[in-house]
């Protein structure tokens, strides 16, 4: 009888996780493994959702990687993760830094809200709102340039400008929820290590180097693996305000995905961009996890 | 290592269930409306009649449809009509998703014969009935655009008789124009946008005459047509078999060296204020070419706009005839097992009286040639320019099946040349993409 009712309650023991995981796991199957194993799968055709599809083997991926739209469209992609990576990071760093040190204890809450509010808008509106600012002959941008003595720019309207604008326009819709995380961080912080450090002479700079960067590693590796993702799946915003131009010049790999699939009724073509971005951000944020990580413990 | 091994076969049998589950779910053929046989009538169709509008300015077209039009309810009061608005900015992903699915597919929507009838083979084509009657009394100028080798796949929502030219009279007094003189030659044309444009420095403030220059690549080409037809140039041949020598014959060259001229030599058009429809409502360009629609549009939007309407200018190769790649029309799913009782909508639908009560509602003009005598037509500030259309004719059309990757890669080509792109350079690279989609096409 104990013999049996142990049994009972090991297997309780060990399917409990099993069955807390399971929904998960099942969604994971239906929204992950299933679309990426059929995606591969219509890849090899020349899929119509409508008409009948024909086996074309290779064809969809020497097609595509040949092809001069999808040079275009990697390399805007790539550019606009080059730009509002690394500055967004570094922005909301400091903005996370500057929250936390902030000495009024009123109203530090408002401020975090007001940096925090842009990322509860979609991006679909923050598009329209800075179509407005970035207009060239009247918007907010080229009029503080002017009242700066600066000359007005094309922004949105100028190939050369359109990825660096629609990266401004990422960063600041960005910036309060990347900058909470880090400030969350920074707050789990042991406040002695920064009293021993200022009884031993560091400064804020020293203490920011050697006490506040690498306890913060974790949430940066985070907020660096987030945003490179978020970065090349560019979609939302150059779909509102540009519609992938001027000329092309902010066309991404998912306007592609959507142009190849909804437009031109091109399925395995889209599939084999999917696959290719899939495959591309898998790689680049493993290789930044496993660069940027450090095994940086309190102890 | 033992847990490893178990973990990743617990997954991989949670996922190999997903899998099973959802291919055991599947979606199902049959609706309501098909019958044992798998023939679809009307006496199985008892779920009601489902229709797509995708257009954004015309909601107003879907309640009265829902709610005003009482012929079709008289003769079939169990079936329900409802119609949904797609938003425009994601119709084109709703629709493939929608006849991907089969069931969740409209009965009927509203689309592009070109692409959705001929290049996906989704719409059906009307029956004899309505053959006869579209053919007896619809505007003729237009007729090609919702017609497959002289076969009608769509009921026309508005005649677009292609565009007009649009001009703010206000401005027209300003630089001493006369307003009742609007531009007669591609030539005048150019002469009055230089007149009227306002340039503070290298900067444009207000442009003499507004082009489109950006969006999407389709809309792009829509917009050129006019310039190009002028010039005596066409997109394609009208067999739909070659590119070669019609986008980049001399025509075409002409027509878009002479919208690029606008902008770059002339600087009389600006590719950074604006859309067009927004910068003439705020009165930040003098001309533009625009469809019927846009008066509607320009009564209920901008009322303080004082503005005319005049037939396009003559260029070198005569009046520009009409000629739309936006041809949007009531089409019927060639799947639908209600599609008996969707041609009966259809067919109660197309009367004079329905048509002009939807024109009127949205400030477009009417499909019914009776209709052009209505004063709703006659007192249109546009009637000069729609008696012309009428009186030239069909221009013309572009119905290849692959138009959405043709005609994206023709808008692509004339933005780059908005841009400064050398014209020839330019159209000979889109030759070599297009042609290989209508041999396709051809196939």
């Amino acid at each position: 009888m104990s013999h049996q009712r142990e049994r009972v309650l090991t297997f309780k023991r060990r399917a409990t996780p099993w069955a807390l995981l399971s929904p998960t796991i099942f969604f994971v199957g239906i929204l992950f493994v299933i679309p990426i194993v059929y995606n591969v799968y219509i890849s090899f055709f020349d899929w119509s959702v409508i008409r009948p599809s024909t086996f074309v083997g290779f064809a969809n991926y020497v097609d595509v990687l040949g092809s001069p739209r999808f040079t275009n469209a990697f390399g805007n992609t790539v550019l606009f993760a080059l730009i509002t990576v690394p500055i967004g990071l570094v922005l909301a760093l400091a903005l996370a830094t500057g929250l936390n040190k902030l000495m009024i204890k009123q109203g530090s809450a408002i401020i975090r809200a007001l940096y925090f509010a842009p990322v509860v808008a979609s991006l679909t509106a923050v598009a329209f709102v800075w179509l407005w600012i970035f207009n060239p002959s009247y918007g907010l941008a080229n009029q503080l340039m002017s009242t700066l003595g600066l000359p007005g720019q094309g922004w949105l309207t100028s190939t050369d400008q359109v990825i660096p604008s629609l990266a401004i326009m990422q960063i600041w819709a960005r910036l309060g929820f990347n900058a909470i995380i880090l400030l969350a961080g920074m707050n789990a912080i042991d406040h002695s290590y920064y009293e021993a450090a200022r009884m031993d002479g560091a400064g804020p700079w020293r203490m920011f180097r050697s006490i506040t960067f690498p306890l913060l590693n974790r949430q940066l590796v985070l907020v660096l693996s987030v945003e490179t993702m978020t970065a090349l799946k560019l979609f939302e915003l150059p779909f509102a305000a540009t519609k992938g131009g001027p000329v092309n010049a902010s066309t991404s790999m998912v306007m592609e995905i959507y142009d190849q699939a909804f437009r031109f009724d091109s399925w395995g073509v889209s599939a084999v961009y999917v696959l290719v971005l899939f495959v591309f951000v898998m790689v680049v944020t493993g290789l930044m996890r496993k660069v940027f990580s450090r095994d940086v413990t309190e102890a | 290592m033992g847990i490893k091994r178990k973990t990743g076969m617990t997954f991989a049998w949670v996922a190999a269930v997903a899998v099973v589950a959802t291919g055991c779910s599947g979606s199902s053929t049959a609706t309501s409306g098909t019958s044992e046989t798998g023939s679809s009538g009307s006496a199985e169709c008892t779920g009601g009649l489902t229709i797509w509008n995708p257009q954004d300015q015309w909601r107003a077209t879907s309640q009265y449809l829902m709610n005003d039009f009482t012929a079709f309810k008289e003769n079939y009061p169990n079936v329900d009509v409802n119609i949904v608005d797609i938003p425009y900015g994601q119709y084109e992903a709703r629709y493939s998703a929608g006849f991907a699915s089969g069931n969740e597919a409209p009965d009927i929507f509203m689309g592009q014969v070109a692409f959705y009838a001929g290049g996906l083979g989704v719409s059906a084509p009307a029956p004899e009935n309505l053959q006869k009657k579209w053919t007896e009394n619809l505007v003729t100028s237009t007729a090609p655009a919702f017609q497959l080798d002289g076969t009608w796949y769509g009921y026309p929502v508005s005649t677009d008789l292609g565009m007009q030219l649009y001009y703010n009279v206000a401005q027209f007094k300003e630089v001493g124009l006369d307003p009742a003189n609007p531009p007669q030659t591609f030539e005048q044309l150019r002469e009055y946008a230089d007149k009227l444009t306002v340039r503070n420095g290298d900067q444009i403030t207000r442009n003499g005459m507004a082009i489109r220059y950006s969006g999407s690549p389709v809309g792009i080409a829509d917009k050129a047509l006019p310039y190009i037809h002028a010039f005596g140039g066409t997109l394609y041949s009208l067999d739909e078999k070659t590119a070669d020598g019609y986008l980049n014959g001399e025509g075409t060259v002409k027509g878009l060296t002479y919208m690029q001229d606008l902008v770059q030599k002339d600087r009389d058009a600006s590719l950074e204020l604006g859309s067009p429809d927004d910068t003439f409502v705020q009165g930040l360009s003098s001309m533009t070419f625009r469809e019927g629609w846009f008066e509607g549009y320009l009564d209920e939007s901008a009322p303080d706009v004082e503005y005319a309407v005049a037939p396009y200018p003559e260029g070198p190769a005569g009046y520009p005839k009409v000629s739309l790649l936006f041809n949007w029309g009531w089409m019927v799913n060639a799947d639908s097992p209600c599609a008996d009782v969707a041609w009966e909508w259809l067919d109660a639908v197309s009367n004079p009286e329905t048509d002009l009560a939807l024109a009127k509602l949205e400030g477009y003009l009417p499909v019914w040639t009776s209709n052009y005598d209505d004063p709703f037509v006659t007192d249109r500030k546009d009637y000069v320019a729609v008696q012309k259309q009428l009186a030239e004719g069909p221009g013309p059309f572009y119905n290849a099946p692959l138009s959405n990757q043709i005609h994206t890669r023709i808008g692509e080509a004339v933005e780059a040349i908005l841009q400064g792109a050398p014209v020839q350079q330019t159209l000979d690279d889109a030759v070599v993409e297009i042609d290989p989609l209508l041999a396709e096409d051809n196939a």
